[in-house]
């Protein structure tokens, strides 16, 4: 797998996850019946569910990777 | 019909001054030196600090019950962290880069690396909130 391909795979992924909120907000404005949640609402079921400590500490986590544990040049 | 709630000029102020309080202790937190005790208590400290204050707000109102599901959002995020596994098991990292070596290059300069740093308290603190 080259680095393109790698690039090609995270770029495809994120316009699906942008598509998505795309529809999922269209689909709330024309109160369709049954459709996908909007992130903003996948994110409130989290907050309500036992998945909420794990998610805050993944969060943590994520700061801590990315501020405390990189060699900035 | 009610008016819209109008903050006084003390609480703007009030605001003003906290916001550049946290981008001041942003700017200080990510200029520790990597990979220090330093470092590690002024970001994951400052993440804990955030998301208490953000449980102790008042718990938001309930949100309309809909009749909707997250099957495509559990299927594109495992996707995503599928690819990120597949690239992070393989080397070099130049050729296979990881969302993570991907965001360090974003986050070299040390403005970025405050701004980020300020989004990612703000986002805890919203988190937490009940």
């Amino acid at each position: 797998m080259s680095r393109e391909i790698t690039l090609g795979g995270y770029v495809v992924l994120v316009a699906v996850l942008v598509l998505q909120e795309v529809s999922a907000r269209r689909a709330m404005q024309e109160h369709v019946a049954r459709r996908q949640l909007t992130f903003a609402e996948l994110v409130a079921v989290v907050r309500r569910s036992p998945l909420r400590l794990p998610v805050l500490a993944g969060w943590l986590w994520l700061g801590w990777h990315l501020f405390a544990r990189v060699s900035w040049r | 019909m009610m008016g819209a709630v109008r903050p006084s000029s003390g609480g703007l102020a009030l605001c003003a001054a906290a916001a550049a309080g946290v981008l001041a202790y942003a700017w200080w937190a990510t200029g520790r030196s990597p990979f220090t005790t330093a470092a590690t208590v002024a970001v994951v400290g400052a993440g804990l600090v955030a998301m208490i204050v953000g449980w102790t707000r008042p718990p938001r109102a309930e949100a309309p019950s809909v009749r909707a599901d997250a099957k495509r959002w559990i299927v594109a995020l495992a996707a995503l962290a599928g690819w990120q596994l597949l690239a992070y098991a393989q080397h070099p990292r130049s050729e296979h880069p990881t969302l993570s070596s991907l965001t360090n290059a974003a986050l070299e300069s040390h403005t970025s690396r405050a701004l980020a740093f300020t989004a990612w308290l703000v986002l805890a603190a919203r988190l937490a909130r009940r």
